[in-house]
C-alpha cells in the first residue's frame, strides 16, 4: 500500500509514529508506570526539584509530577481522541449522505457548513460553554459542535468522489437502496483513509481541550491533564518555574507529532508533493 | 526584495524592543518617591460611605466614624466623648470641634443628623447591622452634642458605630436631596485623604487632606492601581513597579507569592496577628452532610496542621474551634477534634455508612459524595480543597470540588445549594457579634448551612436575645451556650485562623495592620531612604 | 460595477446569516439556567419570593410568549441596548466599550507581527526553495503550528518579562506591554498563513505574465514584486480575515498575560454565568465576522479586474 510505503520512506515520520504509540503505551499503563499517587498530596515536600525519587519534581500540593504527566496523558490523549471520534461521527453522516444524495440536500449541508464555518471555533466554542458552563464533557460537546462541519464538508467531498464510480452507478442502476449503497460501496472505500486523517487531527483537538482546561473550563481539579496542569503551574510561576516544563513539552511534542504523521498521510492520499495539499485550518 | 523585508522587520522589532525600554518616570525604585503606589485587584469603584459597593480601604481613609474600634478598646474619633443612660438606650455623643469636611463644610450634630437620617432611610439595605432596628430616633442636642435613642438596650452599639460602614461621615453638601442611597455628589470627608483622580479600572489617586485635623500624613500620595490579575502584582511588585500589597486571604496576594518573596529577602513581608476564622460549613439540609454523626465524622479527617503548615506554609495557624479563644467571648472550653482518621472512619461506621468494596461509603443505595464549592480566583482554596479532596477520599468520602467566580459563589451561598463550603468570619471587631448576627439571614451560606438543625429557632432567638443582653456575665454564658451548641453539631469545621499580609519594598516604613482586616493605615507610612 | 451593485448582490446572503446569528444569541440566553427576574431581584437586595418574581416577570416582559420577546429584544440591540450584566448590574453596552479597544489593540499589532512574520518565512520557500533557510522556516512554523499557546505565554512571560525583565509582565500599561501578548497571539497563526502565502507566490510565478516578464529582461527583483503584489491579492480575503480570527482567538492571551479585553471578560462571564456578557461576545463576534467577510469581499471585488467582471455578468 502506498500509504506504508510513503511513510516509511520518512524517517521523521516513523519517529513520530514511534513517539505517540510510546506515549499511547504509557498512557495505558500508568497505573503501573507511575512512581507514585497522582492524586495524593504531600504537602511537606511541595515544590520539591527533579530527583531520583521525583524525576519532574513535586507541584503546589508535593503530588509527584512524572505520575501526574503519565496519568494526564490518559485524560489529554483518550479526551481528545474520543472528541475527535465523535466529530468525526457527528460530521461523517450528514456529509456523506449529502455526498451521495446531491440535490438540494447537499447545497442546504454545505450552505450549513459554510455559515457555520465562517465563524472561528473559539467563539462557538466560548458560545456552547458559556451556555453549559465548565467541565470535560461540556468542552468536548463545544468542540464537537464547532468541527462538526469541517468533517461533514470533507465527508461530502469524499463521497461525491466516489459516488461517481461505475460500482455506485451500477449498484443505482440495480435499484439498490442507499443504505446499501453506503454500506457496501461508500464506506469501506472511505473509511480507511478519513480515519486515519481524522485521528490525526486529534493534534488540533488536544490544542483546543487543553487551552479550555488551562482556563479552568474544561477538565476540572485534581484531575491530571496537561493543560490544567499549566494551569497550576501558572499559579506557582513565582515559586517554581520549572512546574511549567513538563506539562507544555507533552503537549508541545505530542501535538507535533500528530501534525507531522498528518501532513506525511495527507501529501500521500494526495499523491503529490508541495504545499498546497497540505492542510491549511485551525 | 527579501533585504527589504528584513530590513522592515528589524525595524519593527527594533520598535518593539526600544518600546520596551520604557523610561517610567514614577518607578517605585526612585529614591524618595512622590507617592506610594499600591496594587490591588479591584478598582475603588463608588466609595459613597453609607453604601457597599466601593473598597473599604478606600472608603476609610476619606471617612471616619464617631468613634473607632482599637485593640484596646472603643477609641474616640470624630466624638470626643459619649454618655450611655442606665438603660443602656440612650446614647450622648459630645463632638469635637475642630474638624471640617474636606469641602470646607462644618463637621456638627446637624451633619450628624443628615448622614444618620440618610442612612436610616435605606434601612433594608443595612439590615445586616442589627443596630439599624435598633434605633428608634436621633435628635440633635446643640450644635456640638448629638443624640441616639434605642427601642432596646443593644450591648455592640458603639462597636457597629466605628464599623467602617455605614455610619461614616459625609460632607452633607454631597448628599442629594439628603438622601445618599442613590449615590452622592461628592466625596467630603473628614479623613486624612482627598480622592483627587479616578480612572475607572486603572487607577485612583489620594492626596493629602489639607483640613485634616490631625497629624498629616507623610506620604505626599497614594496611587491605587488597579491589577485584575494576582500574577501581575506578584509579578509588578518582584520588579519594583509597585510599593505595597496588602491584604487578607488571596485576594491580593497568594500565598505562594508571599512565601517566594519572603524567601527572596529583596522586600519586607509582614503579618498580622490571627485575624478571622476560615472553616468549611457542612450543609445540614444536604444528604450526607445532614447527619450530625456525618459532620462530626468529618471534623476528625480533616488534617488542619498538614494545611497551615504545608499549604499555608504556617502564615496561619490550625483552628480547632471555629472562633479562636482570643476573640471577645470565646474563650470557651471545647473538646477539640483533631486530626484522626481512625476516628474519623469508626464514627462514620457508626452512622450508618460502611465502605463499600470500592472504598467508597455507601448507605441504603446511596454513595457518600458531596460537592464543595470554592472561589476559583482564590488559588489558595483551591489548593486547600485539592488537599482536604484527598484527605476525605482517604476515609471513603468523595468530593467533587468545584471553582465558580465570586459572583456565582456567593449566588451558591444565598440559594444553599452545596454540601460543603467556604465560611469566613468577618474578623475585628465584626466578630463575634457581627458575624453571629448574620447568622440570621437567609442570604448567608451560614443560615443555609444551619436551616436543617432541630436547634436552629432556638439559635436565632438566642443571638437576637445576646445583643440585648445587657449583664456582662449572663451575655458571656449565652455566647458560650451558643458556641458549644454549634460545636457540637458540627456545622462547621474550622480549619486556620487567617492573618491579613503585608509585602513592601525595604524603604516604605511605618507598615502596619489596623484592627480590622480591612483597612490599610496608608496615613501611618512613609519613604526613608538608607534601611 | 460600482459600490451598490455590489452590495445589492451580496446582501441578500448575509441578512439571513445575521438573522441566523442573533436567533443563536437570543437563544443562548433562553436556554440558560438562571431566571432574569430573579437575577433582577438580586441584583436590587430584594429576596426571591414567588409572588415578587411573578410581578418582576411581567415587568420585564418575561411572560409573553418567546417570538414577541425576541423581537422585542432585537429592537433593543438594534439600539445599542444589549442588556445588563447578571453580576454587577451595569450596561453590557458600556462594558463591551471598554473591552474592545484593548482587543482590537492587541489583535491589530499581532495581525501586523503575524504578516510581517509568514511572509519572511514564506519567502525562503519562494526564493530558494530547499536550501538551509528554508528548512530553517519549515522548522520554525512546523513548531509554531504544535505549539500551545498559552505554554508559549507563560514562556516568554518568564524568560522576557520576569528573568530578563524586558518587557512589563501584565496588564495595559503602554506600548511596551503589547509585544509579549500580541506575539503569543500571532505566532500560532503564523504557520497557516505563511503556507498560504508560498502557495499562492509560488502559483502566480507559474503564471503567464511571470514568463512575459522574464521574457521582457525585467531584473529579478521587479518580476518578484510582481509576483508579490499579483499574491498577496489571490490571498487577500485570508489576510482580511486574519483581524477578527485573531480578536477570536485572543481569549487565552488576554487570560495569561492580564489584557482587560473582550476575552477575559467573557472567559470570566462564563464562571460567573453572566449570560447577558456572553451573549454579547457572541453576537459582537459573529456580527464582526459577517461585516468583516463583506468588506474583503467587496475589496477583493473591486481590486481584482477579473472579478469585476465576473461579478459584472
Amino acid at each position: 500500500m502506498t500509504l506504508r510505503q510513503a511513510l516509511l520512506r520518512d524517517r521523521l515520520a516513523v519517529c513520530s509514529l514511534l513517539f505517540l504509540l510510546l506515549v499511547l503505551l504509557a498512557a495505558l499503563l500508568a497505573p503501573w508506570l507511575a512512581p507514585h499517587d497522582p492524586l495524593a498530596p504531600d504537602v511537606q515536600n511541595k515544590f520539591a526539584a527533579w530527583s531520583a525519587d521525583h524525576w519532574l519534581g513535586t507541584d503546589h500540593l508535593g503530588r509527584d509530577v512524572f505520575s501526574r504527566l503519565l496519568y494526564g496523558a490518559r485524560r489529554t490523549l483518550g479526551f481528545a481522541l474520543l472528541t475527535t471520534a465523535l466529530t468525526l461521527l457527528a460530521g461523517i453522516l450528514p456529509g456523506l449522505l449529502a455526498g451521495v444524495l446531491r440535490g438540494r440536500t447537499e447545497a442546504l449541508l454545505l450552505r450549513l457548513c459554510d455559515i457555520l464555518l465562517s465563524f472561528p471555533a473559539e467563539v462557538l466554542i466560548l458560545a456552547v460553554t458559556g451556555m453549559l458552563g465548565a467541565g470535560p464533557e461540556k468542552a468536548a460537546l463545544a468542540c464537537l459542535i464547532a468541527k462538526w462541519p469541517w468533517y461533514a464538508r470533507m465527508m461530502c467531498g469524499i463521497a461525491r468522489q466516489y459516488a461517481d464510480t461505475n460500482a455506485v452507478r451500477f449498484a443505482r442502476v440495480m435499484g439498490h437502496g442507499l443504505p446499501h449503497i453506503l454500506r457496501r460501496h461508500i464506506l469501506p472505500q472511505v473509511a480507511g483513509e478519513t480515519l486515519v486523517l481524522a485521528t490525526l487531527h486529534t493534534g488540533s483537538f488536544i490544542l483546543t481541550l487543553s487551552a479550555l482546561s488551562f482556563l479552568g473550563l474544561g477538565v476540572q481539579p485534581p484531575a491530571p491533564e496537561w493543560g490544567a496542569m499549566l494551569g497550576e503551574a501558572k499559579n506557582a510561576l513565582l515559586r517554581d518555574p520549572w512546574l511549567m516544563l513538563p506539562p507544555g513539552a507533552a503537549i508541545l511534542l505530542v501535538v507535533a507529532a500528530c501534525n507531522y504523521l498528518g501532513d506525511c498521510l495527507h501529501d500521500a492520499l494526495e499523491g503529490r508533493c508541495g504545499d498546497e495539499g497540505k492542510a491549511v485550518f485551525s | 526584495m527579501t533585504r527589504h523585508v528584513f530590513a522592515t522587520l528589524t525595524l519593527f522589532f527594533t520598535l518593539i524592543a526600544l518600546a520596551a525600554c520604557r523610561n517610567d518616570a514614577t518607578s517605585a525604585d526612585a529614591a524618595s518617591p512622590q507617592e506610594l503606589r499600591y496594587a490591588a485587584t479591584k478598582d475603588i469603584r463608588d466609595i459613597n460611605p453609607h453604601l457597599y459597593t466601593g473598597e473599604m480601604a478606600a472608603q476609610a481613609m476619606l471617612f471616619e466614624p464617631l468613634v473607632s474600634n482599637t485593640p484596646e478598646g472603643i477609641r474616640p474619633c470624630l466624638a470626643e466623648s459619649w454618655d450611655i443612660s442606665d438603660d443602656g438606650r440612650i446614647y450622648t455623643f459630645h463632638l469635637r470641634r475642630d474638624v471640617r469636611f474636606s469641602d470646607g463644610e462644618a463637621f456638627n450634630a446637624a451633619a450628624v443628623k443628615q448622614n444618620m437620617d440618610a442612612i436610616l432611610a435605606n434601612r433594608q439595605r443595612h439590615a445586616w447591622m442589627d443596630l439599624i432596628r435598633k434605633i428608634e430616633r436621633d435628635e440633635i442636642v446643640d450644635e456640638f452634642t448629638y443624640r441616639l435613642y434605642l427601642r432596646t438596650p443593644y450591648y455592640p452599639t458603639l462597636i457597629e458605630l466605628g464599623a467602617l460602614r455605614p455610619f461614616r461621615f459625609i460632607s452633607p453638601r454631597c448628599l442629594v436631596n439628603g438622601q445618599s442611597k442613590d449615590g452622592v455628589r461628592g466625596y467630603a470627608g473628614t479623613g486624612p485623604w482627598l480622592l483627587t483622580e479616578h480612572k475607572e479600572r486603572q487607577y485612583a489617586l489620594f492626596t493629602v487632606n489639607p483640613l485634616y485635623r490631625g497629624e498629616k500624613p507623610r506620604i505626599p500620595a497614594v496611587r491605587w492601581i488597579v491589577m485584575p490579575d494576582h500574577q501581575s502584582i506578584a509579578l509588578a511588585l518582584q520588579k519594583g513597579d509597585i510599593h505595597l500589597v496588602f491584604g487578607s486571604d488571596g485576594d491580593m496576594l497568594q500565598q505562594e507569592t508571599f512565601e517566594a518573596l519572603r524567601r527572596a529577602g529583596k522586600h519586607i513581608t509582614l503579618l498580622s496577628p490571627p485575624i478571622a476564622s476560615r472553616a468549611l460549613l457542612l450543609n445540614s439540609r444536604q444528604p450526607f452532610t445532614k447527619e450530625r454523626g456525618v459532620r462530626q465524622a468529618l471534623q476528625y479527617a480533616v488534617n488542619r496542621r498538614a494545611i497551615v503548615e504545608g499549604i499555608l506554609d504556617a502564615t496561619e495557624s490550625p483552628a480547632l474551634t471555629l472562633m479562636a479563644s482570643t476573640v471577645p467571648y470565646c474563650n470557651v472550653p471545647l473538646e477539640t477534634r483533631d486530626y484522626d482518621p481512625a476516628r474519623a472512619a469508626a464514627l462514620l461506621d457508626a452512622a450508618g455508612w460502611p465502605a463499600g468494596p470500592d472504598g467508597l461509603r455507601r448507605k441504603d443505595g446511596r454513595a457518600a459524595r458531596i460537592r464543595l464549592y470554592y472561589n476559583a480566583d482564590n488559588a489558595q482554596e483551591r489548593s486547600i480543597s485539592e488537599y482536604i479532596q484527598a484527605d476525605f477520599k482517604k476515609i471513603g468520602v468523595d468530593l467533587r470540588i468545584i471553582g465558580e467566580e465570586t459572583q456565582a459563589f456567593r449566588d451558591r451561598q444565598r440559594s444553599g445549594d452545596f454540601e460543603v463550603q467556604y465560611a469566613r468570619s468577618w474578623g475585628a471587631p465584626y466578630d463575634p457579634q457581627s458575624y453571629l448576627s448574620s447568622w440570621r439571614i437567609p442570604a448567608h451560606g451560614d443560615y443555609q448551612a444551619q436551616a436543617g438543625l432541630d436547634c436552629k429557632p432556638w439559635l436565632d432567638q438566642t443571638v437576637t436575645a445576646i445583643m440585648a443582653e445587657t449583664d456582662e456575665a449572663r451575655r458571656r454564658a449565652m455566647y458560650a451556650e451558643v458556641l458549644s451548641r454549634m460545636h457540637e453539631e458540627a456545622v462547621y469545621l474550622p480549619l486556620s485562623y487567617s492573618r491579613t499580609r503585608a509585602v513592601h519594598v525595604k524603604h516604605l516604613h511605618g507598615v502596619s495592620f489596623d484592627m480590622s482586616q480591612y483597612v490599610i493605615p496608608f496615613e501611618k507610612m512613609f519613604f526613608a531612604t538608607g534601611d | 460595477m460600482t459600490l451598490r451593485t455590489i452590495l445589492l448582490h451580496r446582501l441578500p446572503g448575509i441578512i439571513p446569516l445575521l438573522f441566523l446569528t442573533s436567533v443563536l444569541s437570543f437563544g443562548l440566553v433562553q436556554l440558560s439556567p438562571s431566571d432574569p427576574a430573579e437575577v433582577a431581584l438580586r441584583l436590587n437586595d430584594i429576596t426571591p419570593t414567588p409572588e415578587v418574581i411573578a410581578e418582576t416577570r411581567a415587568r420585564l416582559g418575561l411572560d409573553q410568549p418567546l417570538p414577541i420577546r425576541y423581537f422585542r429584544w432585537l429592537d433593543a440591540v438594534l439600539h445599542g441596548d444589549l442588556g445588563t450584566s447578571y453580576v454587577n448590574g451595569k450596561a453590557v453596552t458600556a462594558e463591551l466599550r471598554q473591552a474592545l479597544p484593548p482587543t482590537a489593540m492587541l489583535a491589530a499589532t499581532a495581525a501586523v507581527i503575524m504578516l510581517a512574520g509568514s511572509l519572511l518565512t514564506a519567502l525562503p520557500g519562494v526564493l530558494r526553495p530547499g536550501s538551509r533557510t528554508d528548512r530553517l522556516a519549515r522548522l520554525f512554523l512546523f513548531l509554531a503550528s504544535a505549539m500551545p499557546s498559552f505554554w508559549l505565554g507563560l514562556l516568554l512571560l518568564q524568560v522576557l518579562a520576569v528573568t530578563l525583565d524586558l518587557f512589563p509582565i501584565g496588564g495595559m500599561d503602554g506600548p511596551a506591554s503589547l509585544a509579549l501578548p500580541a506575539l503569543t497571539l500571532a505566532l500560532p497563526h503564523m504557520p497557516a498563513y505563511a503556507r498560504l502565502l508560498r502557495a499562492a507566490m509560488l502559483r502566480t510565478a507559474r503564471e503567464n505574465f511571470v514568463l512575459h516578464d522574464r521574457a521582457r529582461g525585467l531584473t529579478p527583483r521587479t518580476v518578484m514584486k510582481h509576483i508579490f503584489r499579483n499574491s498577496l491579492q489571490s490571498c487577500l480575503t485570508a489576510l482580511g480575515m486574519s483581524l477578527p480570527r485573531l480578536m477570536a482567538g485572543a481569549f487565552v492571551v488576554e487570560n495569561i498575560f492580564a489584557w482587560p479585553g473582550l476575552g477575559r471578560l467573557c472567559v470570566t462571564a462564563i464562571f460567573n454565568r453572566d449570560f447577558p456578557v456572553i451573549q454579547a461576545y457572541v453576537l459582537l463576534m459573529a456580527g464582526m465576522f459577517v461585516v468583516c467577510n463583506l468588506c474583503v469581499d467587496i475589496c477583493a471585488t473591486l481590486l481584482d479586474p477579473r472579478r469585476r467582471e465576473e461579478a459584472a455578468q
